[in-house]
């Protein structure tokens, strides 16, 4: 590890100063689970460290005005555990309980997850579905964008230096609405994604499918929406029997944006596995199942 | 069939020696290992794969402050190569690059930062040669050649009885190709030493499997006399046979003679798997042919296999698969050729079962193909074919009382009536199989001499000193020995403290390898035990005026077998010694009873016992995920008798999860001759999530060899799961897998093969 | 450089450290406070051998930086038997004997602790998943979760 100035801010505000006055030559570690690695590795060599860990105000959990906010510096155990999202949002139960090992998710921070962009990143497939925003602070004032507009790849995604995220925020689920999650992995733990499939439905009073979002995860360079998959979802009648007849569209859209990779040959088999279980969570959720 | 054994110290589960130091964690491995005025040494390694050093330039490394010095080949005072069985690698390069990661120069310096900046400050020129990358290449005429004039490392012909007049009589012939990747041992300790020279005497303490091998190896290095080289080992965090090799000991050792100070390298997770041997990838054909009624009546292999860049083990494995080959069945015509070629790629070597494991992949996927054609239950098929007391192998070795595998084979029957559910899957995206493995491994080294040797003391308050050569990789054999040498001398495991694998004060232990050291210095132990009881009964016989053979020493006490009342306690006896000016010493050596092999036929007796196991694998297979739960293994395992059976359980059930990980998970690859998963994210083992339930049973024979009957079971622990757990999967999907491991990928490539 | 000024507690005692900010926890814990039994396996927490108790939490101590246990507590495996006394967990790994080389055993112990600190009648499943973190080479983790569970079963019995 070069050699650097470590600063352990414990506001906000303290933190967004430090960013704006080091933000030439600086990391900010959170959870660690990524950077420290990094920094260990001389793949990052900044002049000034910003450890945010201890920034209290960013480990809330709470719904306000329709909208689910998560403070960034969650952990993935600490949402694990939260009654709230183990009541109302069991697709984020079901991303964060498969992240890394435990100490991994002791550790590892939710905003971490998003900001790092990683390629097989468990959170940004889930939050996406969810219609996520992140919210990035500055001294200059805080900006708020949409996850889809924000996250284009690993080491592209749309933060300034002298930003921070503070939060992820998404519209809290109706009772006709519902999202799923699957993650594929090698192994029952340390599992990095091979794929993920997210979804999220919304139904209508005859119960068919009004609106959905379908994303797939580490399948491109960043979590991927499917227009074209989400079009011949909508309108189907919610029951397994319609819902499953798309899954061979999963292959298609796999093959299609992926045709020449290696691991096209098993992505787009094992898409349709990793989606019927999406469908699955989606219409339990929902009381079709 | 089953002896009843009457042991007092023997058979039972004890707590391992060093177990109360790993607990409170105060054991001390080498990479905790520190002294006043310590250098952190470091290794620059070459990046490329095949050519030549045309210049260093070390002076801006030197120029820096706390840069100690920086040392090349020309710095090596004696002997410049190494290898336990063919001296072919260089300690630091002098002639030519043969791999990615060879040792180009060494540098100590006082603190980790720097001696990291140092290394990166070396310029090294290189001129590159074509690296040969591939067996059919290494085969050609026109390729480079990584050593000498061939690339043909090493070739074995084993022929027994006449097979091509034996397939013309068989009802049905089995053909199939197999294939087994290269792998890494991924013990959880990266390599480490540190190297003291003070007053002439070099000191190297190392995570070792092989301590008396690093002794002559550094002391030829440095033109030293083997007895002015110390090689001890610390503790080590696993083995596997990754720590066979010279690691860092020659480096440390060399910097530490050249600054007179003492130099620690811990080597990184990375360089530790780059630059370790690697298990012989191999690709073998098979033919078996047998009778309608299932009896073999022939088997013909051909097997190739990667050595790599450097020998390492590569004569022993290719040796060791030849003879193997047929796996443990009576089979009266056998013809095995076997190739192995040197290339470009990471040198290959030692790795729990020296070639056997991949030989079983095929000799078992044989056997449940022809279980299959002949619609046979798996079991009855083996149990027509399996060794027993007296059969002849291919070698032409007549077997003794000591092969217990048709227990082993009812007894895996039996339990897995007991424990196992019915072969339901338990959704409907998942299917559900059964798989059937078997293997037979020899004990020690393949046809060649390989002794070991203990020293005892018994000390005047009946404790015991005991000295042996072999290392304690975690396994137990430190406990072994204790039990061992206890049983013999009638005294208890706690009496006994153990003093190993340090070339001071041990005697040569030989590898701990081959899953010899139970079997070998296990009877080392035994027979120095025995010469110190031979002083303690003269004496206890004439203070008890009985017969010497009459006494019994047993738990602290000796005693008449006729009159038992006739007793002394052992600190009595040892009273008496004292008066008489006596001392019960001991010392012994084995070597097992083997001949060489034939180089014509390989015919002869590789080894004087075999162990034994039968292995059954019950797993599901999500079709949509192409992801495999193994779910229970059953694994009987013929040891002989357990020396210490929590400790015998321990390594059945390490190596079932290694097992299954060979078949499903692990493998390593390579770009231009560079590992490109050098590290656990990318080389993946099983988790505990992922292990199975085992069921260990531990078969126990009536054999007389070794001591009390014991034999080995470190790397039969590992082999019989592999072919089991692709069988399991092949009867889940009906999809044959000849190359293993059998990935998710893999699953999904053929289950919608288009 | 400046050094940084670390105050925390530290198996249970108030501990004030200067050292260098560039440091991982493993190597401040092993170099600076000569807690060795804090192993290193790979450096990217993948393995578990370095892991500490921190604020109650299994971490691998390779994914933080020394700065960040300023003003938080940190259990290393020196710091769970009192004077050589093994503990319960240490005694039971040692009793079923879930030992073998030994390198993981201190971090798979602390991952153990963490748990059945939380969680004292933990499920053999949340034993399973809370080991999950620490690989072993060696063992198959039949006895280490046989070891965790006897732990589990025993612990009103035990004295520490």
């Amino acid at each position: 590890m070069k050699p650097f100035t470590y600063h352990a801010p414990v506001t906000v505000a303290e933190a967004a100063a430090l960013l704006d006055r080091y933000q030439d030559s600086v990391a900010v570690v959170a959870g660690g689970t990524d950077v420290v690695i990094e920094l260990n590795e001389k793949q990052k060599t900044p002049a000034h460290v910003v450890d945010i860990s201890k920034l209290k105000e960013l480990r809330y959990v709470k719904e306000e005005d329709g909208m689910v906010k998560l403070g960034a510096l969650n952990t993935f155990t600490e949402l694990e555990n939260n009654p709230y999202i183990q009541e109302k949002l069991p697709a984020l139960i079901e991303t964060v309980s498969h992240v890394g090992s435990p100490q991994i998710r002791n550790l590892g921070t939710i905003g971490g997850n998003v900001v790092n962009a990683s390629v097989a990143g468990d959170s940004p497939t889930v939050f996406l579905a969810y219609g996520a925003q992140v919210v990035l602070q500055s001294v200059q004032g805080e900006r708020v964008m949409t996850l889809e507009d924000f996250n284009k790849g690993p080491g592209n995604c749309q933060i300034r230096p002298n930003e921070l995220l503070t939060e992820i925020r998404f519209p809290a689920l109706t009772a006709d609405e519902a999202v799923g999650y699957f993650k594929i992995g090698k192994r029952k733990s340390l599992a990095i994604v091979v794929l993920a499939v997210s979804m999220y439905i919304r139904r209508t009073a005859d119960n068919h499918v009004e609106d959905c979002r379908v994303i797939l995860g580490a399948v491109s360079k960043h979590p991927m929406r499917v227009p074209a998959l989400e079009q011949q979802i909508r309108g189907l009648e919610l029951t397994e029997e319609s819902l499953y007849e798309t899954l061979p569209l999963f292959t298609d859209a796999v093959q299609a944006a992926i045709p020449t990779r290696a691991s096209v040959v098993y992505k787009r088999e094992g898409v349709r596995g990793a989606a019927r279980r999406c469908f699955d969570q989606i219409l339990l959720q929902l009381g079709e199942a | 069939m089953k002896m009843e054994k009457d042991f007092a110290v023997l058979g039972k589960s004890v707590v391992k020696k060093d177990t109360m130091e790993k607990v409170l964690g105060t054991a001390r491995f080498a990479a905790d290992l520190k002294m006043p005025g310590m250098l952190y040494g470091g290794v620059l390694r070459s990046t490329i794969t095949s050519g030549y050093v045309k210049a260093l330039d070390a002076s801006a490394a030197l120029a820096m402050e706390g840069v100690v010095c920086v040392l090349t080949y020309k710095d090596i005072p004696g002997k410049n190569r190494i290898g336990i069985i063919i001296k072919d690698e260089p300690i630091l390069v002098d002639d030519k690059i043969r791999r990615y990661g060879d040792a180009i120069a060494v540098v100590a310096a006082e603190s980790p930062d720097i001696l990291e900046d140092a290394l990166n400050a070396i310029r090294v020129e290189y001129e590159e040669i074509e690296p040969v990358l591939s067996m059919e290449r290494a085969a050609q005429s026109d390729s480079p050649k990584v050593h000498g004039d061939t690339n043909v490392h090493q070739v074995r012909h084993l022929e027994h009885g006449n097979v091509d007049e034996a397939f013309a009589r068989c009802d049905v012939i089995i053909e199939n190709d197999y294939e087994t990747p290269a792998l890494s041992h991924m013990f959880i300790e990266p390599d480490a030493g540190l190297a003291v020279y003070e007053n002439g005497i070099m000191t190297v303490y190392s995570s070792t499997q092989n301590p008396h091998y690093d002794r002559g190896e550094i002391a030829a290095m440095l033109n030293f006399p083997n007895n002015r080289v110390t090689s001890v080992q610390a503790a080590t965090g696993g083995g596997f046979g990754g720590k066979l090799d010279i690691s860092v000991q020659c480096h440390a050792a060399l910097l530490a003679y050249h600054t007179g100070r003492p130099v620690r390298i811990v080597r990184s997770r990375r360089e530790s798997t780059m630059v370790s041997s690697k298990r012989h990838a191999m690709k073998m054909h098979y033919k078996t042919g047998a009778t309608k009624d299932g009896k073999i009546l022939a088997v013909q292999a051909t097997l190739l296999s990667d050595t790599g860049a450097y020998a390492s083990y590569g004569p022993a494995v290719i040796t060791r698969a030849a003879v193997h080959a047929a796996g443990p069945y009576e089979i009266p015509n056998v013809r095995v050729d076997a190739t192995f070629y040197y290339t470009n790629n990471p040198m290959a070597g030692a790795f729990r079962g020296f070639g056997v494991p991949q030989v079983a992949v095929a000799h078992e996927g044989q056997m449940n193909a022809l279980a299959r054609a002949l619609n046979m239950d798996p079991i009855e098929i083996r149990l027509l074919n399996a060794h027993r007391p007296g059969s002849v192998t291919s070698t032409g070795q007549v077997l003794g009382d000591d092969v217990s595998f048709i227990q082993c084979l009812e007894q895996a029957r039996a339990k897995a009536r007991e424990v196992l559910p019915p072969c339901i899957p338990s959704a409907p995206n998942k299917r559900r199989g059964r798989g059937y493995g078997c293997m037979y491994y020899g004990v020690g080294n393949t046809g060649l001499p390989n002794p070991a040797g203990a020293f005892l003391e018994v000390l005047p308050d009946a404790s015991v000193n005991l000295m042996v050569g072999c290392a304690d990789i975690g396994q137990g054999s430190t406990s072994a020995m204790a039990q061992i040498a206890a049983e013999e001398l009638g005294l208890e495991y706690e009496d006994i403290r153990v003093t190993f694998a340090n070339t001071q004060v041990t005697p040569e232990g030989g590898a701990t390898s081959a899953s010899r050291q139970t079997f070998i210095s296990g009877s080392a132990t035994m027979l120095a035990a025995r010469m110190a009881k031979k002083t303690l009964a003269e004496v206890a016989a004439a203070f008890l005026k009985v017969p010497e053979k009459d006494l019994v020493f047993r738990h602290r006490e000796v005693y008449s077998a006729s009159d038992p009342g006739v007793r002394m306690t052992y600190r009595e006896l040892m009273g008496e010694m004292k008066r008489l000016g006596r001392l019960a010493l001991g010392c012994g050596s084995y070597n097992p009873k083997t001949t060489g092999l034939n180089p014509a036929d390989m015919s002869g007796v590789p080894f004087e016992v075999y162990s034994y196991a039968a292995t059954i694998v019950d797993l599901e297979v999500d079709v949509e995920t192409g992801l495999v739960d193994v779910l229970n293994v059953i694994s009987a395992h013929d040891v002989g008798t357990a020396v210490n059976r929590q400790a015998v359980e321990g390594q059945i059930e390490g190596g079932v999860v290694m097992g299954t990980g060979f078949a499903l998970l692990e493998k390593i690859e390579t770009k231009n001759g560079r590992i490109t998963n050098p590290v656990f994210s990318k080389y993946l083992l099983a988790t505990s999530m992922d292990a199975p339930n085992i069921y260990p049973i531990v078969v126990e024979g009536s054999g007389t060899a070794g001591p009390f009957g014991a034999k080995g079971v470190g790397e039969p622990a590992l082999i019989p799961t592999i072919p089991a757990t692709a069988d399991a999967v092949e009867d889940a999907l009906h999809i044959h897998f000849g190359r293993l491991p059998i990935q998710h990928i893999d699953i999904m490539r053929e289950l919608y093969r288009k | 450089m400046e050094k940084i000024t670390i105050t925390f507690n530290l198996n249970g005692s108030e501990v004030t450290a200067q050292t260098s900010p560039n440091k991982r926890l493993v190597d401040f814990l092993r170099e600076d406070m000569g807690m060795l039994s804090v192993k290193e396996g790979c450096g990217e927490g993948e393995c578990g051998a370095c892991t500490v108790i921190y604020n109650g939490n299994a971490v691998t101590s390779c994914l933080m930086l020394a700065g960040q246990v300023n003003g938080g507590s940190v259990i290393t495996l020196e710091g769970v038997s009192r004077n050589g006394e093994l503990n319960y967990i240490q005694k039971a790994f040692a009793e079923a004997g879930a030992v073998q080389c030994g390198y993981c055993t201190p971090g798979m112990i602390l991952a153990a602790k963490a748990l059945l600190d939380k969680n004292p009648n933990a499920t053999n499943d949340e034993i399973k998943r809370a080991m999950s973190g620490n690989l072993c080479r060696c063992t198959g983790y039949a006895k280490i979760l046989k070891a965790v569970e006897m732990a589990r079963d025993t612990k009103g019995d035990a004295a520490l």
